[in-house]
């Protein structure tokens, strides 16, 4: 039972970590692209 | 006597040193996985940036990115030609098959490679201009061809794809260069300093942790997670299924040519008549230019370093027909002798230079725009060629018997 409960949490850890760096690019992107009115 | 704290049912489902690890493992793998990606070629049968793998559905190439595609489609044994600029090099107006990229390598044949890495609405030195940097000093056989914007250089970090010169910056592969970073400290004198701010701030976080390598490369290949409108009908497909759509002159000549912009376009031609003789003043009272004191002469050698300058050809357009045949004969004579001074002023700082489209027609040209049809870019090819084979030999890039 321990053991799952360790197993559970770092795989619960790893998918926290995956979407961290995932908010780190999506906040990077603006809100909306850019116009690009020339045509 | 302490008294034994009953957990929740989170305390006792969840192990906290497990679940930190976990976290850390997985940042620092997708770290990895960033870094990883950005060494690699992640564009396949690339053509150009379409809007479709570009900035404007919020696709950022990354420098790294771009550079191991440049790697790629340009072999050390042929010379690299690096087609950059905006939008009249990206060849709006021509569809991906027949766009003028492709004339010019069928004209300059095997010997040489064309990758065209223009971006709509970039500036002269912007982005493209930094991937011909970079492999210029890793010994490549270089040749960057860009456009010039009514004589207005620009920023050497650019106005719409900023981030990109950042990005090359803070992974290591521009070198410091003082003029170059006093005209960016001078433009950025008119930005939002916050915004300005916080986009070092991300780039500088990038190329530690990779994440837009990362998200970019699965974006691409995989799953794209970002939603904006041109993908609105298929928020999840793999970007690199998204074809690069332009329906050329499938759109009629009476909306390319409206009436609407016609006041506007012309509007811009003559403030363009109006300002270029302070950007390219006279020693004098003429006809030499004024070097020292050109504010196109400044920003040229801001945004090409000294050894960038002889593998650079600036092209210069001439106007297009159907607008300069509604302007007087005396502008009309002064459009074409700034073009020819324009050419002078880039010779003048080191770079090669060409006036392309003088004899171009009504149904050469695509627009307002400066953009050229399909037909247009075919001429613009031919013209090209002959100064891209003769900065070839002056650089040395070919050796007996004409071959690289």
């Amino acid at each position: 039972m321990r053991v799952l409960r360790w197993v559970g949490s770092f795989l619960l850890g790893c998918a926290v970590g995956a979407v961290l760096h995932y908010a780190l690019y999506r906040m990077a992107l603006p809100v909306e692209p850019f116009i690009y009115m020339a045509f | 006597m302490a008294v034994a704290r009953k957990g929740g049912a989170l305390e006792r489902l969840v192990a906290p040193w497990p679940l930190l690890l976990g976290v850390l493992v997985a940042f620092l793998g997708c770290c990895a996985a960033g870094r990883w990606y950005s060494r690699r070629p992640v564009y396949e049968n690339f053509e150009r940036f379409h809007p479709w793998i570009g900035p404007e559905t919020l696709h950022y190439p990354t420098s790294t990115q771009v550079l191991a595609l440049a790697r790629e489609h340009l072999p050390p044994d042929k010379v690299a030609v690096i087609v950059g600029g905006n939008s009249i090099l990206f060849g709006v107006g021509q569809r991906p098959e027949f766009m003028w990229t492709k004339a010019l390598q069928a004209e300059l044949g095997d010997d040489y490679r064309v990758l065209n890495l223009a971006m709509r609405g970039a500036s002269a030195g912007e982005f493209g201009g930094t991937v011909a940097e970079v492999l210029g000093r890793e010994g490549r056989k270089v040749i960057y061809v860009t456009v010039s914007n009514y004589g207005a250089v620009g920023a050497p970090n650019g106005a719409l794809y900023q981030y990109f010169y950042w990005d090359a910056f803070y992974k290591g592969l521009l070198p410091r260069w003082a003029p170059r970073e006093a005209l960016i400290e001078r433009t950025d004198g008119f930005r939002d300093p916050e915004k300005v701010a916080e986009l070092k701030r991300q780039m500088w976080l990038n190329s530690c942790c990779g994440y837009h390598d990362l998200w970019n490369a699965l974006a691409y290949r995989y799953l794209s997670t970002v939603w904006v409108p041109p993908v609105s009908q298929h928020v999840t497909r793999a970007r690199k299924r998204w074809p690069d759509v332009d329906y050329g002159t499938a759109i009629p000549f009476a909306v390319r040519y409206s009436p609407a912009v016609q006041p506007a376009i012309l509007a811009r031609i003559r403030a363009w008549l109006t300002v270029c003789r302070a950007l390219l003043p006279y020693q004098g009272g003429g006809p030499e230019i004024d070097l020292a004191k050109s504010e196109t002469a400044f920003q040229l050698r801001a945004c090409f370093p000294a050894d960038c300058r002889p593998r650079t050809l600036m092209l210069i357009p001439h106007e297009n027909p159907y607008y300069l045949a509604q302007l007087s004969p005396a502008e009309q004579a002064l459009d074409r002798q700034y073009a020819r001074e324009q050419v002078r002023a880039a010779e003048g700082v080191g770079l090669h230079a060409l006036a392309v489209g003088r004899d171009f027609t009504v149904d050469d040209c695509y627009d307002g725009g400066g953009h050229y049809t399909e037909q247009g870019g075919i001429k613009l090819a031919g013209e090209v060629a002959p100064k891209v084979r003769e900065i070839a030999r002056r650089l040395g890039y070919l050796g007996e018997g004409g071959k690289p």
